[in-house]
């Protein structure tokens, strides 16, 4: 009986992180640490490519200093060195960028939100 | 005969003049004594100013400076305003206090406090980073430039350099030094500190009460933390723990309205400043002209916080205006900066600026060719817009035949649109299509949908997305009002303006004094505030914000804009 319960309650903390999981829903932003130029097909100079992937990559990157909420704001990092692939997006250029980022959910705190506020 | 009188009276003005500029320049003669014991009041004060500011001895050679108690360094490079601030109020960066050097405190003892704010936690810890001594003397403090040494007997070399100053030059020096923040300013008393806005007849009134609004609710609440404090003694310890005198102090914004053509402002601005002088200007707004009231700051030495322009003066040097931007000419350097990137990829194929003959357009030209050049590219071709003047999409199409340009900029309103709708899918369009996306107004956030995906635009603020966190701030300031009735990004503006000046204010020790004020913001670091991404304020710098990014729309009914680079800075 006690091995069971003992059981049950092992199963109920094993869920918990994913019922955490699934009510992460603050927004989602990335810090953009290293990126990289993924010339694929394209016979353009990768030298170039490097430096625009730097102006896509970082424009992808959040300035987490931004952030203010009235009641404050925390950041949950969900994932570390996310490798995010993004089109190069250039009209003279093909290739895709690879960034290196982390990624963050924005929690707010709801306990000291004014009521004006809150949804 | 007479022309050769006139040939040796000229000979003779000249040699004369020669002789003069050799008395006072000649080899080992630096300045002569008795010459600069006739010099007025005024201009001694000029030439212990130039010795503070510039390094430069009365006689225009370098001051000789050394540190580390022997090694020589030019005097110019180690001014005593790099330290110790054009208010001469001193400075803190990070962990490093200058402190103050005006005659007034250096002719004071200086205790572990602040006599008359001892229980203001921001101003007593202020003064603890600061070892106690005597006050000085006229010949402590020549002892101290000339040697590094204090009234303790202290050195101070490990800091400061000593100088080479004679005993001539130094009296003028130390003259200034007491002159240098002697009395508050202009527009302060005991009781109140006075501020102006100045609004151009004509402007938008949505406008002039979006830029007015932040100011107004700043100011009647710092008024109602007087006067509850002098009704209140728990409100007023409050208040006095908080800001210390600053509390009970009550703040005033005069309007100041300029009505005409802006010939006749100056006129107008001295006639408000007599009838009541004021210590600063906050804001201001004006849809045209503004230089004449960025001269009048100029000459009457009045700080101008944050007007509302789009076209602010433009000057490496000027002091007394500061502005949140260099205006929409910094859209067009922005783009500059962006393309260079890419310009390797152009094979050798031009970038062509269609500009709207207009202010506008001229700035944004003008700033997209200045930063091209920086950047040793060749000329982009232009082609001129008349005013009035159709951009029709035959017309567009003609000059992209014409040019076949790799990027084509186009520096015009929203009735540009329609011609750069029908150039998306054609054959030989363009690579990359730029636009400013401040100048579309909101047809922006209604651009056909073929269009968003091959048209850039530029965007000089933090993404609307990404500021909505700032809504409640801003919001509390309107009173109930509802935020949609203003100015969006005027009210930001204004919000910054107030802000800034009550964390100057507050970090001003209640030394209030105009030059202080600058010397204040200058210390701050980078602000995150609404509106802009970033504010960037250090000594003398008068544009806080020095970015813009490229975007594009996203699709579908409620779009919104995305990066498309990083935070383009100067």
């Amino acid at each position: 009986m006690t091995s069971k319960l003992l059981l049950l309650v092992l199963a109920g903390l094993l869920t918990l992180p994913l019922a955490a999981a699934a009510e992460e829903t603050g927004q989602k932003v990335y810090l953009v640490k290293d990126y990289r130029y993924e010339p694929g097909g394209s016979t353009g100079d990768p030298e170039v490519g490097q430096s625009l992937c730097g102006t896509r990559c970082n424009a992808l990157s959040s300035d987490y200093l931004n952030f203010i909420e009235p009641g404050g704001w925390r950041m949950v990092k969900v994932a570390s060195d996310s490798e995010v692939v993004l089109d190069l997006g250039n009209p003279f250029m093909q290739g895709e960028c690879v960034c290196l980022a982390d990624e963050y959910l924005v929690k707010l705190v709801e306990y000291n939100r004014p009521k004006e506020v809150k949804p | 005969m007479s022309r050769k009188v006139n040939h040796i009276g000229q000979l003779v003005l000249r040699l004369g003049a020669l002789c003069a500029l050799l008395l006072l320049v000649g080899p080992g003669n630096t300045f002569a004594a008795e010459a600069k014991a006739q010099l007025s009041p005024q201009e001694r004060l000029r030439l212990g100013e130039r010795m503070y500011r510039e390094g430069l001895l009365p006689s225009g050679e370098p001051m000789e400076a050394f540190v580390s108690g022997d090694v020589p360094v030019d005097g110019t490079a180690f001014t005593c305003v790099s330290c110790h601030l054009i208010s001469g109020l001193g400075s803190i960066e990070g962990e490093v206090v200058t402190p103050p050097t005006n005659g007034r405190l250096l002719y004071q003892a200086r205790d572990s406090y602040i006599k008359g704010s001892e229980f203001v936690p921001y101003i007593s810890n202020y003064a603890k980073y600061l070892p106690v001594r005597p006050a000085y003397t006229d010949a402590s403090l020549a002892r101290l430039i000339q040697a590094g040494v204090d009234p303790t007997e202290r050195s101070v070399l490990h800091v400061m350099p000593r100088y080479e100053v004679g005993d001539e030059d130094m009296v003028l020096l130390l003259e200034y030094l007491k002159a240098l923040s002697a009395e508050h300013s202009p527009g302060v008393t005991p009781e109140e500190i006075k501020f102006a806005t100045v609004i151009v007849e004509g402007t938008d009134p949505v406008k002039v009460e979006s830029m007015l609004a932040p100011l107004q609710f700043s100011i009647d609440r710092k008024n109602s933390l007087a006067q509850a404090s002098k009704r209140n003694d728990r409100v007023a310890r409050m208040g006095y723990n908080m800001l210390g005198d600053l509390s009970m102090m009550s703040f005033s914004l005069q309007h100041w309205i300029l009505k005409g053509p802006p010939e006749t402002w100056r006129a107008q601005l001295d006639a408000y400043y007599r009838k009541q002088p004021v210590f600063a200007l906050l804001g201001g707004i004006s849809e045209g002209e503004w230089e004449p009231v960025h001269r009048f700051c100029e000459e009457m030495k009045l700080p101008n916080l944050f007007p509302v322009v789009d076209h602010p003066v433009l000057s490496d040097t000027d002091w007394y205006t500061q502005y949140f931007s260099r205006g929409i000419r910094q859209e067009g350097e922005a783009v500059a900066r962006y393309l260079q990137g890419m310009s390797e990829l152009f094979n050798g194929r031009d970038v062509v600026q269609v500009v709207r003959q207009s202010r506008k357009g001229d700035a944004l030209a003008s700033g997209f060719r200045q930063q091209w050049q920086v950047a040793g590219l060749p000329a982009a071709k232009e082609v001129v817009l008349a005013p009035g003047e159709a951009l029709t999409p035959q017309r567009l199409e003609e000059i992209v035949a014409r040019e076949k340009p790799a990027a084509l900029i186009v520096w015009d309103d929203a009735g540009s649109l329609p011609a750069l709708s029908a150039l998306v899918g054609k054959d030989g369009a363009p690579g990359i299509v730029i636009t400013s996306g401040t100048w579309l107004g909101e047809a922006l956030w209604t651009l056909p949908e073929p269009l968003r995906a091959n048209l850039y635009l530029t965007w000089p603020y933090r993404l609307p997305q990404e500021d909505r966190r700032y809504d409640f701030a801003v919001n509390r300031m309107l009173i109930g009002k509802k935020l949609a009735d203003y100015d969006r990004v005027i009210l930001r503006q204004s919000f910054i303006a107030q802000e800034m000046l009550g964390k100057a204010l507050m970090d001003m020790r209640l030394e209030f004094y105009r030059d202080f004020l600058y010397d204040t913001l200058g210390m701050m670091g980078d602000m995150y505030l609404p509106l802009y991404e970033r504010l960037s304020f250090g000594p003398g710098q008068r544009y806080a914000s020095k970015g813009c990014f490229i975007v594009q729309l996203t699709k579908g009914e409620n779009p919104t804009l995305e990066r498309r680079s990083e935070w383009v800075g100067h």
